[in-house]
């Protein structure tokens, strides 16, 4: 498997539609902890999401429901 | 493909050397809505048959996310964990051939992802999310170090991935307010199986079995499709 060549991935035929992969305007969080003691994320607060962010994430939601 | 994944953790590191103290701070805490970004490019840029330009256009994106999330706090900080990282003066591997691994656990993920979205429009995941976040962790230590490491990270990754999926699903079964005889006898047989299988590699067929049991069951009691 070892390999020395620089770009021999060309990427994967996810079966997935790339549209699916979008979660509509990301505006709420659902937290969820199911009691397994998993890694988890310490913090309470809620993200922000300024104007230039959403800009950049709907740029990268269009490009999803293109591919 | 090489370039695009140099980019894409160039901009992880980026993110990151904010992140591992924003985790301290209470004001800011960590930002679960870039890592969704970070998991939409990455499923671009590792994507087939996908135009460069849009990989090209992605990764712009990312950065300008990137550059406004860096924004806010105390950048001078930040600024110091970024040079203590130094990812800059640090050569990425260049072979890349153990990404194989990951395609049946991303794809995995990715149809988790896809499900939970079909479901809840308008949300985000957060433990689904921080799994991917270990992935991506994983991915990005290995990237920087040597090509043995990389492959352990990777395994590493793929272990992340499998536990994400399996999140998403069990998070869709519980949000089920009744369950018949027959599917809460599947879920005790789920669970039993789940319990037999700890401490197995990621792709011990126990652990396949599992992942499929748990999506199916998702996917019967919420009829998705």
């Amino acid at each position: 498997m070892k390999s020395n060549k620089t770009d021999e991935f060309e990427g994967f035929d996810f079966t997935t539609p790339s549209e699916n992969i979008i979660s509509g305007k990301s505006d709420k969080i659902l937290v969820y902890d199911d009691g397994t003691g998993l890694t988890g994320d310490f913090s309470e607060v809620d993200t922000y999401f300024n104007d230039e962010m959403i800009k950049s994430d709907k740029e990268i939601d269009n490009i999803l429901r293109s591919i | 493909m090489q370039q695009y994944f140099a980019d894409f953790f160039t901009q992880y590191c980026r993110f990151i050397s904010k992140d591992l103290l924003a985790t301290f701070d209470k004001r800011l805490g960590r930002n679960t809505k870039v890592i969704n970004t970070f998991y939409k490019v990455f499923f671009i840029i590792t994507k087939k048959d996908v135009d460069n330009s849009h990989k090209d256009q992605a990764i712009r994106a990312l950065t300008e996310q990137i550059d406004s999330y860096m924004t806010d706090g105390d950048t001078s900080i930040y600024a110091e964990m970024y040079d203590a990282l130094g990812c800059t003066n640090k050569q990425h591997i260049n072979g890349i051939s153990y990404f194989g691994h990951l395609f049946r656990p991303l794809n995995d993920f990715n149809e988790a992802v896809s499900d939970y979205n079909k479901l809840y429009e308008n949300h985000i995941f957060k433990q689904g999310l921080i799994e991917f976040n270990n992935a991506l962790s994983h991915l990005f230590a290995g990237f920087f170090a040597s090509e043995t490491n990389f492959e352990k990270n990777v395994k590493k990754a793929c272990t992340h991935l499998h536990r994400g999926s399996l999140d998403y699903y069990k998070t869709i079964i519980k949000d089920k307010e009744s369950l018949t005889h027959q599917q809460k006898q599947e879920l005790i047989k789920i669970r039993d199986l789940e319990i037999q299988s700890i401490g197995l590699e990621v792709n011990n067929t126990n652990k396949d079995e599992i992942l499929i049991a748990y999506r199916d069951l998702a996917r019967d009691l919420h009829k998705i499709q």
